[in-house]
């Protein structure tokens, strides 16, 4: 069911500008409203707009990095958590929690996320510089994810008290919920970075869906597009984690909405996968915001909620595939 | 030359005077708390034109002692538009606690007020006369507290005649040690704190055995709501406890937020006392 680029992308941008138009103008209790009052440029500037830019840039880049890696893996269950670069940007913030940082001053939770997000780069740069196995990739990510994983059960099994723990716990879930465009300044040079590094993958990956040989004999050789690859997923996806917790199953699920509207194209897959994956997370800020009453809905465990069962969906079919 | 000189020192007098006209500053007259603690200090301070909206925490009876008195205000969720809905001039809030809120408030320009949450009795006290200070009721705060100053001392060493090691339950084992508000009433009525002799801090834990070994005379249960704390229940149901809950003096400690609340802090211990004094056994 190929649609035609333009068409695709088109619909995804008019889908992306509606759904921001409807979360700019949607007030605290839930009406449409551009807010009243003297505040109004305040409301509309300082809080509702890092909102939606957040959404957009998390959104974006965790689809784009989720197209890379399944085109690089080849593997329709490739998400960019397994390069561990989320689980170690996770462990940066919730050591800023753990030894009371983020209380002196509220800027350093997102840079020490920046930092695990930094030396999990290091250690896959390393490890995949060398040797660009895609194995020794993935092998690499589950033992900084699980590590990460021990070290964040650790801070939390020795928190000082119960509200440490909800503190750290309700980070971790996920949530777009008051950030400042100070956080959105600081997220935008990584970020970039990483965009760069990925967007440029787009032929590499037609060539690679030819076998890595192959593609070696096209010029694209298979070290290079996989440190681009997973340096450039630790960038975008670290940034994100260090910022907004962490937001899961976005960039398992986007690219394979996406793939058959593409025709199965890697080229065309990353750029819609990317306007996919804004879309994916900005509808799911509007429905925590709709829902959320009394205690705040948390934006990764919706994600979940949606990627979930259609992990489960994927599964089932590619086994259908393979008999 | 004279003229000269004192229209100097009129100047000099002018700009010194500067400081302290500016530090008349008028009341908070639009006050938002988002916190449970500071909501119940607020209201027990008794400005309710000066409220513009507490946490929706205060109103909600298995968590706050002045859920009634606090559906009369309206309730606000702890984001930075829903609070500047309501315009505040001041907001209360509890530190470690919806601290992106906070660092958001403050970078819009609103005065945000961070309160560490009491430690004890001594810090309820601290904190009422805080923000006493700063919604300007200081006069109400101090007449509060010397209210529950003075009526928490008549129950003062009320057991000390019975010689009793006291221990706080909460759920799972969980037990509180010091500093904490327990704590504070546990000395208060002349007992003694198990937990806190064995150096627990205000969150510990002690094993089934040790609580059951350390033979407390007087059990203090926090499990505030016996409908929704079931896991906490069926700890108390533990066939080892048994024998302890018959013998034991056992009473439930006031529910959710008494510690934060000097109006009701002095009922809750009230309470407490006649239980206790009703005799061992559940």
């Amino acid at each position: 069911m190929t649609v035609p680029p333009k068409l695709l992308f088109a619909s995804e941008c008019g889908l992306l500008l509606a759904l921001s138009a409807v979360s700019m103008s949607l007030s605290a209790s839930g009406t449409l409203s551009l807010a009243e009052g003297p505040e109004q440029a305040l409301i509309l500037w300082e809080v509702r707009l890092p909102r939606v830019l957040l959404a957009l840039i998390v959104g974006g880049g965790l689809g784009l990095s989720g197209a890379v890696l399944q085109g690089l893996l080849r593997n329709p269950l490739a998400e960019p958590g397994i390069i561990g670069a989320s689980a170690m940007a996770a462990l940066g913030a919730v050591l800023c929690f753990y030894f009371g940082l983020y209380a002196v001053f509220p800027l350093a939770l997102p840079l020490s996320g920046m930092a695990g997000a930094l030396a999990a780069v290091a250690v896959l740069a390393m490890l995949s510089g060398r040797d660009a196995g895609t194995l020794t990739v993935i092998l690499a990510g589950i033992a900084l994810s699980s590590g990460a994983g021990a070290l964040t059960a650790l801070a939390l099994n020795l928190a000082p008290s119960p509200f440490a723990v909800f503190e750290i716990v309700f980070w971790l879930m996920g949530s777009l919920a008051d950030r400042d465009l100070g956080h959105v300044g600081l997220i935008l040079v990584p970020t970039a970075i990483g965009w760069i590094m990925l967007a440029g993958l787009g032929r590499a990956l037609d060539a690679l869906t030819l076998g890595p040989d192959v593609a070696a004999s096209l010029g694209f050789g298979l070290r290079r597009v996989t440190l681009s690859a997973v340096i450039g997923t630790a960038l975008t996806v670290g940034a994100a984690v260090s910022v907004t917790g962490i937001i899961g199953f976005v960039g398992l699920v986007i690219p394979h909405l996406v793939r058959p509207l593409v025709g199965y194209q890697p080229r065309l897959l990353l750029p819609a996968s990317a306007l996919g994956g804004a879309v994916l997370v900005l509808a799911a800020d509007l429905t925590v915001r709709l829902l959320s009453v009394g205690q705040e809905l948390k934006l990764g465990v919706v994600t979940a909620l949606i990627g979930a069962p259609f992990f489960i969906w994927v599964l089932f079919k590619t086994r259908r595939e393979q008999l | 030359m004279r003229t000269l000189l004192s229209s100097i020192l009129g100047l000099i007098a002018l700009a010194a005077a500067q400081p302290a006209a500016a530090g008349a500053d008028p009341a908070p007259q639009r006050i938002v708390s988002i916190n449970l603690c500071t909501d119940l200090v607020l209201l027990a301070l008794d400005i309710p034109d000066r409220i513009a909206a507490l946490s929706w925490l205060a109103a909600d009876p298995s968590h706050s002692v002045a859920a009634g008195q606090a559906a009369d205000f309206p309730l606000v969720e702890a984001n930075a538009e829903a609070v500047l809905a309501y315009q505040p001039d001041l907001v209360l809030a509890g530190a470690h606690v919806a601290t992106p809120t906070v660092s958001l408030l403050r970078r819009l320009g609103v005065r945000v007020e961070v309160f560490l949450l009491p430690d004890g009795i001594a810090g309820l006290r601290d904190l009422t006369h805080a923000i006493g200070r700063v919604v300007g009721a200081s006069e109400k705060a101090a007449r509060l507290t010397g209210a529950m100053t003075r009526r928490l001392a008549a129950f003062e060493n009320r057991f000390a005649g019975l010689d009793a090691d006291a221990l706080v339950i909460r759920a799972r084992g969980a037990t509180v040690g010091r500093p904490s508000p327990e704590d504070d009433i546990i000395r208060l009525l002349g007992m003694r704190n198990i937990a806190a002799r064995r150096g627990i801090g205000p969150w510990g834990v002690m094993s089934l055995e040790a609580i059951i070994g350390s033979r407390p005379d007087v059990i203090l249960l926090a499990i505030p709501d016996p409908d929704q704390a079931s896991l906490a229940q069926d700890f108390l149901n533990h066939r080892a406890l048994g024998a302890l809950l018959a013998t034991a003096r056992t009473a439930h400690l006031p529910g959710e937020g008494w510690s934060c609340s000097p109006l009701h802090l002095a009922d809750g211990v009230a309470e407490l006392v006649g239980h206790v004094a009703a005799g061992a056994g559940r």
